[in-house]
């Protein structure tokens, strides 16, 4: 099933990243960074494409708790996990190509 | 406000083929280049990369740019692209791997197709140099950062280092004074290289601090930045800090043009001193030359010449188009 690039709050994180058998990828963006408004099309299309994956997004600035705790100090960070463990840190910008290439390599550890 | 937003979302991976002018970087020079060359009735095509508006959106004051004081980094280059794009140039979000001579012009294969054209100007600009000092790589997006403009409002009440002291190193030290409890300099000369109105500015501010004579050794931290290490004139010296913003030059992104055109030991496009390379063709806009000022003033009017000079060769070969 082709699915969506999602828009979740902070307090979501936790229940939408527990999943079993399935891989999340959740993008932490904010609204006055560039980098993250062009990466945001990118996630959008590979959410249609990889079916193994689900995609969220959360703006720090409404989740500071959350990214406080995850020590994210620089936006966009995009955080991979599996069974509710975090697998995977990419910081910065990333077109679709590369992404793919990245979290397919990831998926199986 | 149309711009960096609409255009990035709206556009499809651009349509790759032939176009009279291929512009490698959607900065300052290219933008400036696309609008002249767009005016010249050119058929133009911008491959912006990953950055839209360059290294100026990343800069939140600019206070050097005649005609617009206080402006906005970002706003500065989204209405340099919107203009580009009214005068009837293309902008296409697609990253220039390789640049080869063809038999037809150049062939510049992106990750979104090849373009051709006999005109390419090469205005990819410059990105961040590292330090290369351990913890860097490591803690990237975890306190060590590129962009104070960026990510200046995670480090709120919070003690920051900045390496450098040039330009750029003392304005984003300035602009992260707006947030941290402390913003501390380190700089491994006794003297600041940045304009005397900014080195003022950042010597009388309360919040900012300047470590003369020092180098930074070493990132510590375990899930975030906790401390570094400075080689001071009294010895080692360790400092807890929760930010490590590095402003120690840039290197030109010059790649997928080695081999098209000769590049200086510092990886510049070599230029007759405008905006001509060593390839008959190919002209070279911005900070990606070596020249002595790297500045958005000087990278727009490189882009303006460079789009004369494309005009001019296209005139004196109309074979080529
Ligand atoms: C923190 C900071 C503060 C600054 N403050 C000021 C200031 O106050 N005043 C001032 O005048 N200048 C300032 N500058 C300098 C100014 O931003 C640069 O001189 C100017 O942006 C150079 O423009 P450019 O078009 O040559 O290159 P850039 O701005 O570097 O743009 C390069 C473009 O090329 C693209 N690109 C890169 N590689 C590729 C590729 N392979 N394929 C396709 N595209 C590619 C990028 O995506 C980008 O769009 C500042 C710079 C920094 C970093």
């Amino acid at each position: 099933m082709a699915g969506i690039l999602k828009k979740i709050s902070g307090k979501e994180l936790a229940v939408v990243t527990a999943v079993k058998d399935r891989n999340v990828l959740v993008d932490f963006s904010a609204s006055w960074c560039g980098p993250c408004r062009m990466l945001h099309p990118q996630l959008e299309q590979l959410a249609a494409e990889m079916a193994g994956w689900d995609f969220y997004e959360i703006d720090v600035d409404e989740a500071q708790e959350e990214a406080g705790k995850l020590g994210i100090r620089s936006v966009p960070t995009m955080i991979a996990y599996s069974g509710g463990r975090e697998i995977e840190r990419l910081v910065g910008f990333r077109d679709k190509a590369s992404l793919k290439t990245q979290l397919s390599g990831i998926a199986g550890k | 406000m149309i711009g960096l937003v609409a255009g990035i979302v709206g556009q499809p991976s651009g349509p790759a083929g032939r176009r009279d002018v291929v512009i490698a970087g959607g900065g300052p020079a290219g933008l400036t280049a696309a609008l002249y060359s767009a005016r010249y009735r050119l058929s133009t095509v911008v491959l912006e990369g990953y950055q839209p508006g360059g290294q100026a959106a990343l800069t939140d004051r600019i206070d050097n740019y005649p005609g617009v004081p206080g402006a906005r980094g970002h706003e500065l280059a989204s209405l340099m692209r919107s203009q580009a794009v009214e005068a009837g140039a293309e902008i296409v979000p697609a990253r220039a791997v390789r640049s080869v001579h063809s038999e037809e012009g150049f062939a510049t294969e992106t990750d979104s197709g090849t373009f051709e054209s006999p005109v390419l100007v090469i205005a990819t600009g410059a990105a961040p140099k590292k330090l290369g000092v351990p913890g860097e790589e490591r803690l990237y997006g975890r306190g060590v950062s590129y962009c104070a403009t960026c990510d200046a409002p995670f480090f709120r009440g919070r003690r920051v280092l900045v390496v450098g002291g040039g330009d750029s190193a003392v304005k984003e030290a300035l602009h992260l004074a707006g947030y941290a409890s402390s913003v501390t300099v380190v700089h491994r000369r006794d003297a600041l290289r940045a304009e005397p109105v900014l080195a003022s500015k950042l010597l009388k501010n309360p919040v900012c601090g300047v470590i003369w004579n020092s180098r930074l050794l070493e990132i510590r931290g375990g899930d975030g930045v906790e401390s570094v290490l400075l080689e001071t004139p009294g010895g080692p010296r360790e400092l807890e800090m929760d930010g490590v913003f590095v402003y120690v030059g840039r290197r030109a992104e010059t790649d997928p043009f080695r081999g098209l055109v000769e590049l200086g030991d510092d990886g510049t496009v070599v230029t007759d001193g405008t905006v001509r390379t060593s390839r008959e063709g190919v002209f070279a806009a911005g900070d990606v030359t070596g020249r002595e000022l790297r500045q958005i003033i000087t990278a727009a009017a490189d882009g303006a010449r460079a789009a004369a000079a494309a005009y001019d060769y296209l005139q004196h070969h109309p074979a080529a188009v």
